[in-house]
Formats: C-alpha cells, structure tokens, sequence
C-alpha cells in the first residue's frame, strides 16, 4: 500500500460520509438503479406473446347455484354500527350489485366478504364452506376475488409481474400461472403495456390493471369496490364492456358502485343497503323504483317540502 | 413453491442489458484474485466477499420482502461461530458444522420472523436491532462458549476437491461461493415465492386479499436472509481463522450503510447486484 493512504485513515468516516450523500442525492435509485436507468436506453421492449388461450373464469358449477350465501351479517366498530343484520344471496353468473348512499356500510360488507374485517356477528358461506372470519388469502385461495375502491397495486412491479401474482391463486406449474396472466392482460387490452411499471400508467389503465390481477386468478366470485370512480365516460364505456364480458363467460360479480347507470347496465340484481341495513332487493329496476330507495338517496320528499 | 420451467413457458419477458451486464460481473468477480495478488488485498477480497453474501440476505428480506432487519449481522455471527465451534471445539466435520450454522441460523431467523409478524416500519427495526444487540452481548460475555473477547483461533479449512492452502485459493472459494448465492438470490426473484415477497413488499393488504399467505411468506423471507447471512459468516472466519465478536459489530457498521448505497432504504426491484459492488466498497473501507 502506497504511504500517503495512511492519511486516509484520519478522514475516510468523512469521505464515506460524503460518498453515501452524494449517492443518495444524485442516484436515489441506488447505483443498480442508476445501471438500469442506463441500461433502458439500450432495451428493446418486446411485446407480451400472444395467450395460448383465453382466460377462463366462472369456474365449474350449475349456473343458478347458490355461491355466496350471507346471514345476518353483522360488523360493529365500537358504538358504530356498520353493517347491520344483512342478508344476501349471490348464486352463480349472477352480477350482483351492492348499491346505497355513502357510508350505508357497502365497502364494509365488501372487506367483511373477503376477510380484511372480522365479522361481528353472522355466517359466511361461500361455495358450500363457511369462510366468516379466516385469513383474506385462504378465502382468495377458495375462489373470491376482488378490487379496491383506492387502487392497491403493486406500484413498482410491472403491470406483468401485478399480474402474475394474481394468477398464482390458480395454482398449477409456472407455465400455467403465465398462460393465465397473459390471457387476463389480453382480456383487458394492455398487452402493449405490460413491461411499465404500474406506477408510471394513467389511472384509467392502473384500474384496469387492478382487474386483470383480480380475474388472473380465475376466480369463482369478483368482488370488484366501485371499479368505475374516478374514470371518465369513455374508460367508463370500456368497463362496463369488459365486465359485460366478464359476466357472460360465466363470472360472478358482485359489484360496489354509486354510478347507476354503470349498475344498471352492468348488473342485473341489486341489493340497497342505508345505515347497513337492507332496504331492498331484487332487479335492477324494480330497486331504482323502491320508494325507500328513493327516499334513501334522495331524502323523504315530504318532510322536504314541509307537508 | 412449484419450481419454475421456462422451457415451454411463454416468457413475456423483454431483453435486458442487465443480464450481459451480469455475465460480464461474474468473469471479473472470478478474476479479481488474478488480479489482485498481494496478501493484504486478497484479504480484503475474501473480507469483501463475506459481507457480500451478507448483504444478500438483506436483499432477500428488505430488498424482496420490504421487512427492515437490522440483526443480519447476528446471523452472520451464528454462522461464524458454528464453523469455529464445530472444527475447534467438537471437532465435527467442517461442512458438518456449516449445515448446523445454518440450520440454527434458519431457526432464529424464523423466531424472529414470527415474534415480529405483528411489526412494520420504526418497530420492525429496533426490535431486529435489539436481537442484534442481545447477540453481540451474548457472544462477547459467554466466555465458556465463544472465548469472549478473544474470540476462536485455530478454526480449520474445509476439506475440498482441491486442497484450500493458499490465499489465492480461498479468495477463489469465497467467490464462486459469493457467486452462487448471489445467482440464487437472482433465480428467486422471478419464482412464485419471490414474486409474493415483493407483493408484500408493495402491498401488504393487496397480496393477502390475492391469496399470498403474508405471515407465511414473511417469517420464509426472514429465514432465507438468515441462512445466508450465516453462509456469510462462514466465509469470514474461513479466511481469518479466528473468529471475535468484534467481528460482528463491524459488520454492522460496515454493513447497512453500504446497504443503503445499493438503493434507498426502500429497496425496490432487481436490488441486489447493486448492493454487491457498494459493499465491497464498505467491505474495504471498514
């Protein structure tokens, strides 16, 4: 070792000092992000294969079975009651709809269904076992699906490695997994897309993203929380094909949403939930006409007028 | 987890400089020790190495799985220690005595995994600092086991195809060893497995809602880092053969700053070739 190193030793806690700062400012990415930031201006991006076959969802069953059967369904957060005794019933290629004013308890019943909460009181039963109250991923597991209402990708995957961690639910060999995760991008038409980073894409397209991981899994029951908020009318159009599409491939989908014209062209049963009770049910229309629906979202036109 | 085939599979990947870029890493790794031929730098190669393959760990469990441990250097001291304790003490075969540092590494790594499942963030890394603290102690003042301050000399060299005799050779033994965990680590990135540690990473609530068994995936991310943390360990005490707790803490200084080097704290993708290079830098400044 040359003598002047030996001065060194005085001062290197200063240089390394410095040298963490300067990395830090000038590659946040660290020096393999840096690499790769490099690196992209020599990539060619290839575009996905095309899927050896297109997704299949709506699983093995007699269409009109019972899949989703709840029963007096019952969450409490504290003195709040959220949601409040509610039957429901969603039997197999149905699109069911959970419709009410804001805060009448449909997200909630949405995370109670798919395990995030823990039902207070009530069963559960989906496909025959009762599932109130396990883990969120055993019930993934199982065959339920689902969207949230404030997108929860995986930010900084790529919109194929969001996929594929949807289509492991499936099982099987990798091969499998990819078949699937290809043909759930196919299905919503980002296979141009797929090497972004999820981050990097507009937010009608990160929606879409979020459906194809929920359906790459090829689930029974898709849960999906308001999967048209914040979209525009023509990325609204879009949807409510794709899901059209969905449900005549024999999908399930019980769909959270406050747009009505998107239920009521997507969805063809509703269930009306204020202040977590239900206060009605049956056909689309037949709910829109309910007089307790009207007044539920439009107030009591009485008591309005001061009769 | 189901292994992966690529043979048939569609691929949907896209070409990556980054793999020419890796290929090119690997021949220089493998060539350094031609390069560097005096004993003082050759140290610093076999020194440079073993954090190396500590610091893989992290990238399993920070890096994948987004879990700030700061306790990797406790693992690298099991593994440490069981080589020197196995040859020196129990006299056991050397590669003996490396699967029980792993295996008892792996152990305390679970434990710690799963005393931690319910911790994220600021918690997740003092509790991992204290296991750190605990063992450093531990092994400082256990002087019945580790020798305390003095630490363990005399630990033998693992009988292999080729007689291990010369620094050159041991040099050449760290780094194909550093290059094979660090291929493995690679490898894991893109397997059902660590596609699922970096979901959690992302997104805990998302990747349980889409059937990742989070607490599951966690506690496995904890006990791989910790295995290699301890196979880093092994390479150090091959070289020095004599192993004292001052060791670890040098580790531990040396360590998670260059750590940081590799990305900011919030590991993302692909982190860890990054962190190798940076660590070798902290590996020879400490």
């Amino acid at each position: 070792m040359p003598e002047w190193l030996r001065e060194l030793k005085r001062i290197y806690l200063v240089i390394y000092g410095c040298v963490i700062i300067l990395v830090i400012v000038f590659m946040p990415e660290g020096l393999w992000g840096y690499a790769k930031l490099l690196g992209r201006r020599f990539a060619r991006v290839m575009a996905l294969p095309a899927a050896p076959r297109a997704i299949q969802v709506g699983g093995r069953g007699a269409p009109g079975e019972e899949i989703l059967r709840v029963e007096k369904l019952t969450k409490r957060f504290g003195g709040l009651v959220a949601v409040d005794e509610v039957d429901l019933t969603v039997r197999r290629g149905e699109a069911h709809a959970l419709i009410g004013p804001n805060g009448s308890g449909k997200t909630t019943c949405i995370n109670l269904l798919s395990g995030l909460y823990v039902p207070t009181a009530g069963r559960i039963r989906f496909l025959g076992q009762e599932i109130g109250g396990q883990r969120p991923s055993r019930i993934a597991v199982s065959g339920m699906a689902r969207s949230f209402q404030n997108l929860r990708l995986f930010r900084e995957l790529s919109v194929w490695e969001n996929v594929l961690v949807g289509a492991h639910r499936g099982g099987g060999h990798e091969a499998e997994t990819r078949t699937r995760a290809l043909a759930a991008i196919e299905f919503v038409g980002l296979s141009d897309k797929a090497h972004e980073i999820c981050r990097n894409l507009p937010y009608g397209h990160q929606k879409l993203v979020e459906l194809a991981r929920a359906i790459a899994g090829e689930p029974e029951l898709l849960l999906l929380d308001e999967p048209g908020a914040g979209l525009n009318q023509t990325e609204k159009q879009e949807l409510v094909r794709l899901l059209k599409r969905l449900n005549e491939m024999g999908l399930t989908i019980l769909i959270v949403e406050h747009d009505m014209s998107l239920v009521s062209s997507v969805a063809s049963v509703a269930t009306v939930l204020n202040f977590g009770k239900k206060i009605a049910e049956g056909t689309v229309d037949e709910v829109l006409r309910h007089s307790a629906v009207v007044e539920a979202y439009l107030g009591n036109r009485e008591v309005a007028l001061g009769v | 987890m189901s292994a992966v085939s690529h043979a048939q599979a569609p691929s949907g990947k896209r070409f990556q400089p980054g793999y020419l870029a890796l290929a090119i890493g690997a021949v220089v790794v493998a060539a350094l020790p031609l390069l560097f031929t005096t004993r003082y730098s050759t140290n610093l190669l076999v020194l440079g190495a073993a954090m190396c393959i500590g610091t893989l760990g992290l990238v399993v469990v920070l890096g994948y799985a987004g879990q700030i441990s700061l306790a990797q250097a406790a693992f690298y001291g099991i593994g440490a220690y069981a080589v020197a304790l196995g040859t020196t003490r129990w006299e056991i075969n050397w590669w003996l005595a490396l699967l029980l540092g792993l295996l008892v590494a792996g152990a305390a790594g679970a434990i710690l995994g799963m005393a931690t499942l319910k911790l994220g963030g600021h918690y997740l890394a003092m509790v991992t600092i204290c296991f750190q603290v605990i063992f450093t102690l531990i092994a400082t003042n256990w002087i019945a086991l580790t020798g305390g301050p003095d630490g363990i000399s005399n630990i033998k060299r693992p009988p292999f195809f080729v007689p291990i005799n010369t620094t050159q050779r041991y040099a050449w033994f760290a780094l194909a060893a550093l290059l094979l965990v660090g291929g493995l680590v690679w490898w894991l990135r893109n397997t059902v497995l660590g596609r699922s540690m970096r979901a959690i990473r992302e997104n805990e609530i998302a990747a349980e809602a889409l059937g990742v068994n989070t607490p599951r995936v966690k506690v496995i991310a904890f006990t791989i880092s910790a295995v290699i943390g301890a196979l880093g360990g092994r390479n150090l005490c091959l070289r020095l053969s004599l192993h004292q707790p001052g060791h670890i803490q040098l580790r531990s200084r040396g360590g998670i700053p260059g750590h940081g080097a590799g990305g900011r704290y919030r590991i993302r993708p692909g982190r860890h070739p990054g962190s190798q290079p940076a660590h070798l830098l902290a590996g020879v400044a400490a």
